[in-house]
């Protein structure tokens, strides 16, 4: 192992840090795509909840290995050309927002609405509502089920390795060819996997203790 | 009763041939009252008699569907237009229901805010008020809770009565005209609706308009001006405390005090 680890270390430490850095990348496109459609799962609208939802339920409905293909390898023939990378973040990331979505929605719409009311009563406008009761508490609710969702992301990166990005599976299965032996290489990848879940969830826990105290 | 004399032409709320369905059952079945200035109302009634509705009605958190509810004289939550009615905007809705203020069952707390910026959340947002100008008043209303020490708390570090006084200060930081109680102490601990009684009386004795569904027989008994039986819908009986408690005409509310007077003892 410990010459495995000299000759391969460098190796696996830069297909950690692509990993790492597509996940955070991706996670960032999805937080933030998933925004407006989140608001647009709960508008009145159809003509906004309808397309919505349909986003939603293809992202969820479809296995991010066949989006990356699409994105990738299809996306050519719409004269959408992107790097194996750039493709990565963009699948990860429109992936992602589907579930991210469902998850502030629900979120959303967990508040307790006698909180809304008592807002209401008290003459606060329906944005002024949004902003500062509805968002505020909508996002302690919503913390837990996001970290989830984002370790998840991060174990769904591996898929990344089938349109040759370099990241942390492609190089465990390249230093595996090399090497003629699967259990070091993907030992040491599923380690680090292990310690990114590890050091979410510990992070998700840290913040959900900090905003259980009710500081804002 | 010599409030009552005093009372002003226009009713603080008038409620006139007021109904309310949800789905094919009929909750609020033609409600007609007046609540005056400085009334201090009670309303009693069995579980289901539409009693709570009807206070979501007056501050329109429930729409509904016939008659009237109008706050200083004002309509509130339609408007009448030559084609019918039509539902108020926002900001006339707003407007209409800024004299009321509301306790509700379950507090209704934001427990992502300290105790004071739940008190001043709605005079820096509806008001306008600076952030000093709203926390002396915010800490003024605190005091007349008695609850200025727990400014800093978290409502979750709260008991349920210090939750409900909290909450009787938030409602009266934007200084209601009315102020609406939807059962306030029916959430509480036995040994815990003392304190919030206390502070509903400290209200009334100055001058307050108060309408107030509750199960506590005691305060409707003592506090209020005006008690009003509720059942099925409809008002059964209006009087005075003493009129419904000691002398009831119809054998529902009759029924109904025996059943409270069995169970108080």
């Amino acid at each position: 192992m410990g010459t495995f680890l000299e000759t391969y270390g460098g190796l696996f430490a830069a297909a950690f840090a692509t990993t790492l850095t597509l996940t955070a990348a991706g996670l960032v496109v999805a937080a933030l795509v998933a925004l407006p459609l989140a608001l647009g799962l709960r508008s009145q609208s159809w003509l906004i909840a309808v397309p919505a939802r349909l986003y939603v339920e293809l992202m969820r409905g479809a296995p991010l290995v066949i989006l990356l293909f699409l994105a990738y390898y299809g996306g050519p023939s719409f004269g959408i050309v992107l790097d194996a990378e750039t493709a990565g973040i963009a699948g990860l990331g429109l992936y992602g927002a589907g579930y991210f979505a469902e998850i502030y929605r629900a979120g959303l719409n967990a508040v307790p609405r006698g909180e809304i009311e008592a807002a209401a009563v008290l003459g606060l406008s329906r944005g002024q509502i949004f902003l500062h009761v509805r968002i505020p508490r909508a996002a302690r609710l919503v913390l837990p089920p996001a970290i989830g969702q984002a370790i998840n992301l991060l174990k769904e990166s591996a898929v990344l390795s089938v349109i040759t990005v370099p990241e942390l599976t492609k190089v465990a299965g390249e230093v595996s060819n090399l090497t003629f032996s699967a259990i070091a290489p993907y030992l040491t990848a599923a380690l680090l996997y292990w310690i990114a879940v590890e050091a979410l969830a510990r992070a998700g826990d840290a913040a959900e203790r900090h905003l259980a105290v009710g500081k804002s | 009763m010599s409030r009552m004399s005093q009372a002003s032409p226009v009713p603080a709320i008038r409620i006139r041939g007021l109904m309310k369905r949800f789905g094919d059952r009929t909750v609020l079945d033609g409600i007609d009252l007046d609540v005056r200035d400085g009334d201090v109302l009670c309303i009693i009634g069995p579980s289901g008699s539409g009693k709570s509705t009807l206070l979501r009605c007056v501050a329109f958190l429930d729409a509904y569907d016939e008659g009237e509810v109008n706050i200083l004289g004002r309509l509130i939550g339609w408007r009448e237009t030559p084609m019918g009615r039509e539902p108020a905007g926002e900001a006339e809705l707003a407007a209409v229901r800024a004299p009321l203020g509301m306790v509700f069952q379950h507090f209704h707390l934001w427990p992502h805010l300290p105790v004071l910026a739940n008190v001043t959340l709605a005079l820096r947002l509806a008001r306008g008020l600076s952030k000093q100008g709203a926390e002396e008043t915010g800490l003024a209303m605190l005091g007349r809770v008695g609850l200025t020490s727990h400014a800093g708390h978290f409502p979750d570090q709260l008991s349920g009565g210090q939750k409900q006084r909290v909450a009787i200060a938030r409602a009266l930081a934007v200084r209601p005209k009315v102020m609406l109680f939807d059962e306030p102490t029916s959430a509480l601990d036995p040994e815990l609706v003392g304190e919030v009684l206390s502070v509903m009386k400290a209200l009334a004795a100055d001058g307050m308009t108060m309408v107030i569904v509750t199960h506590e027989m005691g305060f409707a008994a003592h506090a209020a001006n005006r008690t009003v039986f509720m059942d099925r819908g409809r008002i059964v009986e209006a009087g005075t405390p003493q009129d419904l408690f000691r002398a009831p005409q119809s054998e529902r509310l009759r029924q109904f005090l025996e059943t409270w007077r069995e169970r108080a003892l």
